[in-house]
């Protein structure tokens, strides 16, 4: 499994999702809303120390982009018969190559499911409960996807990892 | 329980894993994780491995305890 892609990818995905995360709390904390009966305002204003949080996070995602799409093309070149796009729909984390790979699928992804029957219904008891602002439902929720992730890519790990001899 | 004999027929015919797979048109990692006994290939598979070993299928895999 050297060189492939697909079964780094959640930990990709994760990282974009963190990124996400650090992007909705600078505008969280920057943000002012108006909000009356007949019109809604929204703005946020990047001053000082604001600015300066934003301007790394832009770096970073740059940097990051930059290595993803360096890694993407050095997969597609190892592995021509399974190339991947970023651009696709499907999840590129799916593996289909024999039988083994597509029960390995199976399950992560019926592990995944099974995670978000428990955690959705969580998340919403919580939102109902705790006094959580906007970006603080917005950053939970991306922290639900990190989970999910995380679970597909922990049961996935446990076969592709092995080097079984 | 699926059990199987495939790494000791393979050891037998001198076949790498890597052989092996090639030969039934599978990853390598399949037939690791079929040694094993952590995966149950499909009948298809099962037939393919046991004609690949030049064996019957039920000297290749067989039930043992219940399911």
């Amino acid at each position: 499994m050297k060189g492939d892609m697909r079964y780094s990818y959640p930990l990709w995905q994760m990282g974009f999702i963190v990124l996400l995360i650090a992007l909705t709390t600078i505008i969280g904390f920057t943000a002012d809303y108006a909000k009356s009966t007949d019109s809604f305002i929204f703005q946020f204003t990047l001053e000082g120390d604001s600015f300066w949080y934003m301007a790394a996070w832009l770096a970073v995602l740059v940097f990051y982009m930059i290595l993803f799409k360096w890694k993407l093309h050095q997969h597609n070149k190892r592995n021509p018969d399974h190339q991947m796009k970023f651009t696709s729909f499907k999840p590129q984390e799916y593996m289909a190559d024999d039988e083994l790979f597509e029960e390995v699928t199976r399950r992560a992804t019926q592990k995944a499911y099974s995670y978000f029957t428990v955690a959705l219904p969580l998340l919403a008891t919580m939102y109902l409960i705790l006094p959580i602002g906007k970006f603080g439902m917005l950053n939970a929720l991306l922290l639900l996807a990190i989970g999910q992730y995380f679970v597909y890519y922990r049961t996935i790990r446990r076969y592709m990892a092995e080097d079984a001899v | 329980m699926l059990k199987n004999k495939v790494r000791e027929l393979r050891a037998r015919h001198e076949f790498t894993q890597s052989n092996l797979a090639k030969m039934v048109g599978v990853t390598r990692q399949t037939i690791g994780f079929i040694e094993k006994g952590e995966f149950s290939p499909s009948v298809t598979l099962a037939l393919k491995i046991a004609q690949a070993l030049q064996c019957d299928i039920n000297e290749v895999f067989w039930l043992e305890g219940e399911e």
